[in-house]
């Protein structure tokens, strides 16, 4: 019968330890209300075919990057955050690792341009037209970045620009 | 009224009202169209405050709509459907969510809690009895004299003095002022504010020029980036790029009468480099669009037409901009 | 300087709410009625130093004073006049300043009346409380009053979508309801220490309820109106986290305004009455919680400011944790005292009481499930309108059985003379309603059953009304049931407005050029011109289309439009609605120009209407319970 009475403030403290927990997480730098886990975690990558840009036609696959751990980064020209993570991702290039390109629902001229202006990181670009490649990705924001490792699992994703904190989440899958 | 609050509360960016579903969009079958209709209506667009893909305009939500009615157009059913997106995009995608271990608790709370509220009513029914009123245990309050107009004006002294101590430590402190944001956001402008500063005093510095320029754009205030970017291209009058870039955002702009001289000089000049490059044709017949000079326009274009490879991409729709003319 | 002095008086009216919970307190504690007496002049001057302040902040916005950060963010001196001011609240800070604003005219209306000086002490404890601790987290974590050093030249101007009326309109009376639940929680809590809860603490707290009930219907229907005329689709209810923030007291509220009747009346279920009480303010501040700490907006919410949570969560803690421990210690010596009969407007009261919180509860669980679930295993999952639609609705059509059901029953001894004939009555209507909806066609569950529901009601409140006026000494009997009467027929036509558009919507889809005619059902819409206009801060594109019935005359012109704010770089969408009591035309003006034409979206929603002009009848019915009491002896 006390129960009764008591009952109020177990759900309410229930409900103040979730939400206190939260807030820790959150202003803690744990959680990050804007990322969604993506589904392909350890999981291998979608085999869809991605056009390539430069050679008329052609397709490539992740596939021949088996055995190296790989980064996949969707971009664009209209996207202005894309332009801040590019010298970055040029290091990273630099240290050898090599990043596919993925340009989003651009066109071929404008990416070709995007380039040249803000260097070209990529060890190759797709084009991804009409953006049917980034729905098998899970992709949900521009710009996005998988890591691949060797075995052809996806093993992270990040929605939005790479920078330098970003990067040392992910320092220890790199090689 | 969902996003009411959270736009009052500066919560979320600014949200871009267009048309959730174009025309284009539909479905000519109606019975596919209404089905496509209840599936959109039950996935949560990932990038909009909490919208379903059917209410939303993000670009997200638009190929979602289209994907949702290309596999109905293949003859799978909602459920494939409606697994096949959650197979891409997680349970969160889902705004009814999956009936899964973790989900049950949700799931059954109506039945729990109408189970668990009746089974307590039904006791209390059932036990209640008749009970003498327990004793009021009044706490004893002294009688009070009405307040005294000197002991009021004596609290209100204590009141004051107390809140001009706080003041005083508060203003010392600078605590409350929680504008983070905006000092961040005034350092940034206050830094291109310098910039711009310096470059007038500077203005051959291309380099400074092209940071600013770029500043701009991160910072959205597009007039000031192509204002930026028209002065590079004066300092670089033989870069066919340096003359591209403003010419795009002007024109992708609607041509406003204050850009018209600059947007007809930078396309001199690129007539100058090379009047014959598709580019400037493109250009070209675009800026006679949007000035009116629908005849010219169409001149322009037509030539890109013709000029074009075969199988270009764009003659498509090139054809459509020139039978809209 | 104005702003210097306003500032001080937010510190003055802290100090004051101090002094207005510390001495009554200590009053009480010492049994010293000398000490406790304060209470009324502190919170006098309190209220007094909050609404000078407030007119402080109106005053920087109205001259447009861009040397205060707040005002610099969220205005423009190019705004309308009515915008700069509903500016003041249209963000955090300002918005934070008048629910204090709110809280501290409750409170100095509450120490104008006249109450035994204890109780009113006691309340007043409880509410100065609340106001420190929301000036404290005002002046501790958002200041309105903040500087700039370096003021702009122009402001940042007003989020677009926010000039509008009901806008300017909506987060006021939200916050007069859930501010004046504070009102009633002060008394629950009061009560509480005391242990006293009789029906002279009924009638103290009655009046109080109802203007809080009316506003937050009336806040909730503002916003919802505002949502259907301004988002662009026509939707008027998502069940987001912000709604359900406010439909949660709502619920509360009602339930509260029941049980309160029942203490009033027969001195029983008192401990109900109080945790309702309490309830009813605790969701209103787990609301504020929700909408301002950001961890329940979702991907594309500005990462809000952890500090301002933590400060809210401490405040949720202390002043909904402590009358919630007052509750488990001395809510069982408050229990009832009279014998309840199954059949008896008590019952049913206390049913229609916990289907009320059932709903809350689904509401508050549904809400939460998600953080919830995250924090256990980091799974994210939604939960939307199709779980709320399927779990909430069905509780609250057995709701809407018992709001016939409870109204015909008589206090304690059951049933009422007339009392069978007239459920009898309605049930039959309301399964003739069910039967020619499936002789018709319809063969899904939700809207024939709520078919059924509206007939039911309608019916059950004609027939209760009916049996209760039809002769001249029963009228003057009726009267006090008039309030209810508004507020469930309130109800029902704000059902037969959801009904409605729920089976009965058509829409239109199509890309159009001026000078083309668009074929809707008998009636055909000629899209006749695009223009240009150039208003005052934006430069709206719209669209006219004339509208004709069958018979070729034009009964409308409709011109939506879309806006287009140079100063905030934004676009809105102004749908063009033509309302009758039938049912509304919708048209909205989508993407396009004049030469590949513009989409445009075209609904008729059949009985649309009846959806405000229920909730308006509603709060009407709340008014005049409030006018009915004070005129009684």
């Amino acid at each position: 019968m006390r129960l009764r009475f008591a009952l109020p403030l177990l759900l309410f403290l229930v409900l103040v330890a979730v939400s206190g927990l939260a807030l820790y997480q959150t202003s803690h730098g744990k959680r990050d209300p804007q990322q969604l886990p993506s589904v392909l975690l350890n999981k291998p990558v979608p085999t869809v075919e991605i056009p390539l840009l430069q050679q008329g036609g052609s397709v490539f696959s992740l596939a021949e990057y088996r055995g190296q751990t790989v980064l996949v980064n969707f971009f664009a020209s209209w996207c202005l955050p894309c332009r801040l993570e590019m010298p970055l991702l040029g290091s990273l290039a630099n240290e050898g690792i090599p990043i596919i390109g993925i340009a989003y629902k651009d066109r071929a001229a404008d990416t070709e341009q995007f380039l040249a202006e803000f260097g070209n990181p990529f060890h190759a670009i797709g084009v991804d037209t009409d953006g049917r490649i980034g729905l098998e990705w899970g992709a949900y924001g521009i710009p996005e970045t998988f890591l691949v490792d060797q075995s052809g699992l996806v093993q992270w994703r990040h929605a939005g620009v790479v920078d330098q904190a970003v990067l040392e989440t992910i320092r220890p899958m790199l090689p | 009224m969902m996003r009411i609050l959270v736009i009052i509360f500066g919560l979320i960016l600014p949200i871009q009202t267009a048309l959730a579903l174009t025309a284009e969009e539909r479905l000519d079958d109606p019975e596919l169209e209404n089905r496509a209709r209840i599936i959109s209506a039950q996935m949560r667009c990932l990038v909009c405050q909490n919208q379903s893909i059917e209410d939303s305009e993000a670009g997200l939500a638009k190929d979602l709509r289209i994907e949702v009615r290309r596999l109905l157009t293949q003859g799978q059913s909602d459920t494939e459907i409606i697994t096949a997106i959650q197979q891409k995009y997680g349970d969160y995608v889902l705004l009814s969510p999956p009936m899964k271990p973790e989900t049950l608790l949700l799931w059954l709370s109506p039945i729990l809690i109408l189970l668990i509220g009746g089974g307590i009513l039904w006791q209390h029914f059932r036990t209640q009895q008749t009970l003498a009123p327990p004793p009021v245990v009044a706490v004893r309050i002294s009688n009070s004299r009405p307040l005294r107009t000197r002991t009021m004006l004596l609290m209100l002294g204590l009141l004051i003095a107390l809140s001009a101590g706080g003041y005083g430590v508060l203003v010392e402190l600078g605590i409350g002022n929680n504008q983070q944001a905006a000092q961040l956001e005034e350092q940034i402008t206050g830094m291109v504010q310098g910039l711009a500063e310096r470059l007038e005093d500077e203005p051959d510095d291309l380099a400074g020029w092209q940071q600013l320029a770029r500043a701009y754009a991160v910072l959205e205030q597009t007039e000031d980036a192509v204002d930026a970017l028209i002065h590079i291209a004066r300092l670089m009058p033989e870069d066919w790029q340096a003359q591209t870039f403003p010419l795009e955002m002007i024109l992708a702009q609607g041509l406003s009468t204050e850009y018209k001289v600059q947007a007809k000089e930078l396309l001199a000049r690129l007539a100058a480099l090379n009047g014959e490059r598709l580019e400037y044709l493109f250009f070209a017949g675009h800026y006679a669009k949007l000035d009116g000079e629908v005849t010219q326009a169409r001149a322009y274009w037509q030539k890109l037409y013709d000029s074009l490879p075969e199988n270009s991409p764009i003659l498509e729709q090139l054809q459509r901009e020139i039978n809209g003319l | 300087m104005i702003t210097e002095i306003s500032y001080f008086l937010l510190l003055l009216a802290l100090a004051a709410s101090l002094m207005q919970t510390v001495l009554p307190l200590a009053g009480y504690w010492r049994g010293q009625g000398s000490l406790m007496q304060w209470a009324s002049p502190m919170q006098l001057i309190g209220s007094g130093a909050v609404i000078l302040a407030f007119g402080g902040l109106i005053q920087a916005f109205v001259l447009s004073d861009f040397s205060l950060a707040l005002v610099a963010q969220h205005s423009h001196s190019m705004k309308p006049m009515i915008y700069k001011i509903s500016g003041v609240w249209g963000n955090h800070e300002g918005s934070l300043l008048l629910w204090v604003v709110v809280l501290g005219i409750y409170g100095a209306v509450f120490a104008w009346c006249r109450n035994p000086m204890v109780e009113k002490s006691l309340i007043l404890m409880v509410h100065g409380g609340i106001s420190a601790a929301f000036l404290g987290f005002a002046l501790f974590t958002s200041n309105p009053f903040a500087k700039l050093a370096y003021p702009p030249e122009e402001g940042l101007g007003l989020n677009p979508v926010l000039q509008d009326i009901g806008l300017a309109l909506h987060p006021p009376m939200l916050y007069l309801g859930y501010v004046g639940l504070a009102m009633a929680f002060a008394c629950a809590v009061a009560g509480l220490i005391q242990g006293r809860i009789d029906q002279d603490w009924a009638r103290r707290i009655r009046p109080w309820v109802l203007v809080a009930w009316s506003c937050l219907t009336t806040g909730i229907v503002l916003g919802s109106w505002w949502a259907y005329y301004e988002l662009g689709w026509g939707g008027w209810w998502f069940w987001d986290p912000v709604e359900n923030a406010s439909l949660m007291p709502w619920f509360v509220a009602t339930a509260l305004l029941h049980s309160v009747i029942m203490v009033e009346k027969r001195g029983c279920a008192q401990s109900w009455a109080v945790l309702l009480a309490i309830l009813g303010f605790s969701l209103s501040l787990i609301g504020t919680f929700i909408v301002r700490s950001g961890l329940l907006t979702s991907v594309h919410s500005f990462a809000a400011d952890p500090s301002r949570g933590v400060y809210i969560l401490g405040i949720l803690v202390l002043a909904i944790g402590l009358p919630l421990v007052l509750y488990m210690i001395n809510g069982p010596k408050l229990q009832s005292r009279q014998s309840i009969a199954v059949f008896s407007r008590e019952a049913a009261l206390i049913i229609n009481n916990f289907l009320l919180l059932s709903a809350t509860a689904v509401v508050l669980l549904g809400t939460f499930y998600p953080l919830g679930l995250e924090m256990v295993n980091g799974a994210k999952i939604s939960v939307g309108p199709p779980f709320f639609d399927s779990t909430v609705l069905p509780i609250m059509a057995f709701g809407v059985l018992g709001m016939v059901t409870g109204s015909v029953l008589a206090w304690k001894r059951g049933w009422r003379g007339v009392a069978r004939r007239v459920l009898l009555l309605a049930a039959i209507a309301g399964v003739a309603a069910i039967l020619v909806g499936v002789g018709l066609g319809y063969r899904e569950v939700a809207p024939l059953a709520s078919l059924g529901l509206v007939v039911w009601l309608l019916v059950g409140i004609g027939a209760d009304i009916y049996s209760r006026l039809h002769s001249a000494q029963r009228l003057a009997q009726g009267l006090p049931q008039l309030g209810m009467w508004l507020g469930h027929l309130g109800i029902a036509l704000l059902m037969m407005g959801a009904l409605g558009e729920a089976i009965g919507q058509s829409e239109t889809i199509v890309r159009a050029r001026a000078g083309d005619t668009i074929p809707l059902g008998d009636e055909t819409l000629k899209f006749t011109e695009v223009k240009t206009v150039r208003v005052d801060n934006y430069v709206s594109l719209q669209v006219t289309l004339e509208l004709y019935d069958a018979s070729g005359q034009q009964i409308a012109t409709l011109i939506p439009s879309r806006r287009h704010y140079p100063a905030e770089r934004q676009e809105t969408t102004e749908a063009a609605i033509r309302s009758t009591l039938l049912g509304d035309h919708y048209a909205v003006l989508g993407d396009g120009d004049p030469d590949a034409g513009f989409t445009l979206r075209l609904y008729y929603k059949p009985l649309l209407p009846w959806l405000w002009i229920g909730g308006v009848v509603m709060v009407l019915g709340g008014l005049v319970s409030l006018v009915m009491r004070r005129n009684k002896p």
